[in-house]
């Protein structure tokens, strides 16, 4: 289930709250949170139901590595439990991937698992890593079954992060303190939530009909609208992570509890490092504890740190997905914070607002590796990028930012449709305009206090009524001119 | 303002605003999906996939003419007058077997009375898969009788002004266009050579030809039984006529330039054969149809006809014209190709 979908938002997400509250009102806080990892377990089960066996079988068999590391404190028992964690996302997410580079370096024919890899398997995999690590230090002895299944299968936070610890959770579910319908924190998280789906449903999902067709036809395209496809692309991944990110904290906040910030204004980075403190803060946490530092961090001398870091940045793309796509993306960035760490602050001396534009571009165009399916449409698209001097913007690329709230008017009033006749690319650089002032001029939710008045429960009101009304289309079914 | 008010106001106003939405889009129904068109209403007929449907499930009828964009130009009131039976045209332009075959059983459950159902068979979608729609993002939510999946369609912008469309057609004076002109494309699409020769350039002459292979045979097998067959064997009730359309010349010496020739037939023949298993199909070949295939007055572009084509076919299936049937489909088709590499294609030059 997403959140964006209708399911979610006119049964689950009201279903869940009241059952939650009302069990709580009662005086059940038990069965609330059990009602809580049930529905949780519901909403995973709605994407594809056997693999709710895999999110179950995991939660209960970490459980009980956990309770015997919290008695033990074995390594051995510890070791056990990382390589199990490991094997089992390396069969659903890394072992195909594995075997096709063993066909093609020895230029055999391994045959392939294709099996559809469980959503969010990075995501509880870590958290539960985290959590025996925890355990093993001592961290987790007086848990119960319940909090850590929550923990562990909060919906929220279950398929995309963010990336949880068991101290930013567990003591939030034992606080009689929260466990009360609390309209301050509903008030919040609906706020909060109504953004996150405007940002999701609005603008990611309306960017990226643009984005798919230029990656789709990048050889009919000149520099210019390459170049615009790579912006384009940066904006809909900043406004699809952003979105889910603000809604799993708005959601959360309806049920009183918090979970960590994930998303700060990423793109307002001046440095690398400074990005990687503010794009998905909760991934840079856990590689840092669990990776970074363990490795050695930044106390075995330079050289080591900086392969260290190298190495932690190499895992992070690896972690985002099964494709050297994702290893050069990953590299890039860490090569990024390499030459970033070894500058000695040559690069902070220079103006900010230069800094900050530097890093865009450069985080910009590192997403296209990210993006490309291979590797060699991600070099087709950085060669685009420079070979093609050409400024004329494509119809059919233009086309796809025609959107109904610009079209519709445009229809009616002949005083609009005047200025698209004369500038045909209006509604494109309408949607960059927008995007470009919300992602480097607006805050982040995390930056702005609330406060309930007329003008936000409007606008809570106006975006919560148009993304449910743009959840669903409709297409068009162009077969010649018929 | 305090968080309680806040709350109460943004949740009211929502749901109050949803409820409306819900209300509206249920009284214009520009879909024809929750009820009959109300007479007090006109409605563009407009989108073909989003309409036909409802007009499927509301409209009175015993004939049913369906198929791809080969079926839009039918006048339904030829039907009417030859067959003295209400008629109605839902078409799907490009669409394939698995989408006709569905939307065919649709028209039967939702319909006890009909009688006759008239589809396109056409060669460009013998080879396709057989559970396969040609597009993405098919409403299927319209299609089903699951009443929660219509939030779709309740909370839906496009669909929205679609329900404003029918309010304002009807206050402009307009009319529902009827079943002739519903999904019909010859009334704004020039026909004749010069108009065909825009959308169609020659291809070079390739080599290299495609073998009409076991594998072939099996997908085509599949899909023609599995959509049309078990279709027609469910539904003895129901007379299915269907027809290979008169694709114009332009299209075969396409294929014959590409050496495509040879398996098209051969697909064609063992299609058409698979097809007229079931004893209520009958089955029309317009292939070979010579003084229509390569008169381009008839065409939009190499495959479209106009009306004057649909009502001479509409003619042929009355009097049984054109039908392939046991005595005649060895010979027929086995002629087809040695037609179609004789005819003079060097005006095309």
């Amino acid at each position: 289930m997403l959140f964006n979908s209708y399911i979610f938002l006119l049964a689950f997400f009201p279903l869940s709250l009241l059952i939650y509250f009302s069990l709580n009102r009662a005086g059940r806080y038990k069965s609330a949170l059990w009602v809580l990892v049930a529905m949780s377990l519901c909403f995973y089960a709605y994407f594809h139901f056997w693999y709710l066996f895999i999110l179950v079988g995991s939660i209960v068999i970490n459980w009980f590595i956990s309770r015997i590391l919290v008695n033990t404190k074995s390594r051995f028992v510890l070791c056990c439990g990382i390589v199990l964690n490991v094997a089992v996302i390396f069969v659903f997410k890394y072992f195909d991937f594995f075997i096709e580079n063993i066909n093609i370096l020895f230029k055999s024919s391994l045959p392939l698992l294709n099996i559809l890899m469980p959503l969010g398997i990075s995501f509880f995999t870590f958290q539960q890593l985290s959590y025996i690590v925890d355990s093993y230090r001592g961290e987790t002895a007086d848990h119960s079954f319940t909090e850590y299944a929550l923990f562990v299968s909060f919906f929220p936070q279950l398929i995309a992060g963010p990336i949880v610890s068991h101290k930013d959770m567990i003591h939030q579910f034992r606080d009689p303190g929260l466990k009360k319908f609390n309209g301050d924190n509903f008030a919040k998280g609906l706020y909060h939530f109504s953004i996150g789906l405007a940002k999701k449903v609005l603008l990611a999902d309306s960017l990226a009909g643009g984005v798919n067709w230029g990656y789709a036809n990048i050889e009919k395209l000149g520099s210019f609208n390459v170049l615009l496809v790579v912006f384009f692309y940066s904006f809909q991944l900043y406004f699809d992570f952003s979105g889910y990110c603000d809604m799993a904290y708005g959601i959360s906040e309806c049920f009183n509890l918090k979970i960590p910030a994930n998303f700060l204004s990423p793109y307002k980075a001046s440095s690398i490092g400074d990005f990687w403190k503010r794009w998905h803060t909760t991934l840079t946490r856990f590689l840092t504890n669990y990776i970074y530092i363990p490795l050695g961090g930044s106390r075995r001398g330079k050289t080591r740190t900086l392969i260290n870091i190298m190495l932690v940045f190499l895992i992070s793309g690896l972690w985002h997905g099964a494709n050297w796509t994702f290893v050069i993306w990953g590299a890039m960035h860490g090569l990024a914070m390499v030459l970033y760490r070894i500058s000695n602050n040559l690069w902070d001396r220079i103006a900010k607002p230069i800094r900050i534009f530097f890093t865009y571009l450069f985080v910009s165009f590192a997403w296209i590796p990210f993006r490309a399916e291979s590797l060699g449409k991600a070099i087709k698209v950085f060669s685009s990028t420079f070979s093609k001097p050409d400024f004329s913007l494509n119809k059919d690329f233009l086309s796809k930012y025609n959107f109904l709230e610009f079209t519709y008017p445009e229809e009616h009033i002949s005083f609009l449709k005047n200025i698209v006749v004369s500038c045909p690319s209006v509604h494109m650089w309408i949607i960059l305009a927008l995007s470009v002032f919300i992602v480097f001029f607006t805050k982040n939710i995390h930056e702005k206090e609330f406060r309930p008045k007329a003008a936000n429960a409007l606008t809570t009101i106006i975006l919560l009524v148009w993304s449910i009304l743009s959840l669903s289309g409709m297409s068009t079914f162009l077969y010649f001119n018929f | 303002m305090t968080t309680k008010k806040w709350s109460r106001i943004v949740l009211s106003s929502t749901v109050v605003l949803l409820v409306l939405i819900a209300a509206f889009q249920i009284i214009t129904d520009p879909f024809i999906h929750f009820h009959k068109e109300f007479s007090f209403f006109q409605y563009p007929l407009k989108d073909e996939r989003f309409q036909n449907d409802g007009l499927q499930r509301h409209r009175e009828y015993n004939i049913l003419v369906t198929g791809t964009s080969m079926s839009q130009n039918f006048n339904t009131s030829k039907f009417e007058s030859l067959w003295g039976r209400k008629t109605i045209k839902t078409c799907y332009s490009g669409g394939s077997f698995y989408e006709l075959s569905a939307s065919m059983q649709n028209a039967i459950n939702h319909n006890p009375d009909l009688e006759i159902i008239i589809c396109s068979f056409d060669p460009n979608g013998i080879s396709d898969s057989p559970e396969a729609y040609s597009y993405e993002g098919i409403p299927e939510y319209l299609y089903d009788n699951n009443p929660f999946n219509d939030v779709n369609y309740l909370f839906n912008k496009d669909a929205i002004t679609k329900g404003i469309a029918v309010l304002n057609y009807t206050r402009s004076g307009q009319m529902t266009p009827s079943m002739d002109l519903y999904g019909r494309f010859d009334n704004y699409l020039p026909t004749g050579f010069d108009a065909v020769k825009r959308s169609y350039v020659r291809a070079e002459k390739q080599d290299l030809s495609q073998p009409f292979t076991e594998e072939a045979k099996h997908t085509i097998q599949v899909n023609v039984s599995q959509n049309f067959v078990e279709l027609a064997e469910r539904n003895p009730q129901v007379t299915f006529i269907f027809y290979l359309p008169p694709y114009s010349y332009c299209y075969w010496d396409g294929l014959i330039r590409t050496n495509q020739l040879d398996y098209a037939t051969k697909a064609i023949e063992y299609a058409s054969s698979v097809l007229t298993q079931a004893d209520n199909i009958e089955l029309y070949s317009f292939l070979s149809w010579e003084d229509v295939i390569t008169n381009l007055d008839y065409y939009s572009d190499t495959i479209h006809y106009n009306g004057v084509i649909c009502d001479r076919m509409t003619e042929s299936f009355f009097e049984k014209e054109f039908l392939i049937n046991s005595d005649n489909a060895g010979s027929y088709f086995e002629n087809l190709n040695t037609f179609f590499q004789g005819i003079d294609y060097s005006t095309l030059d």
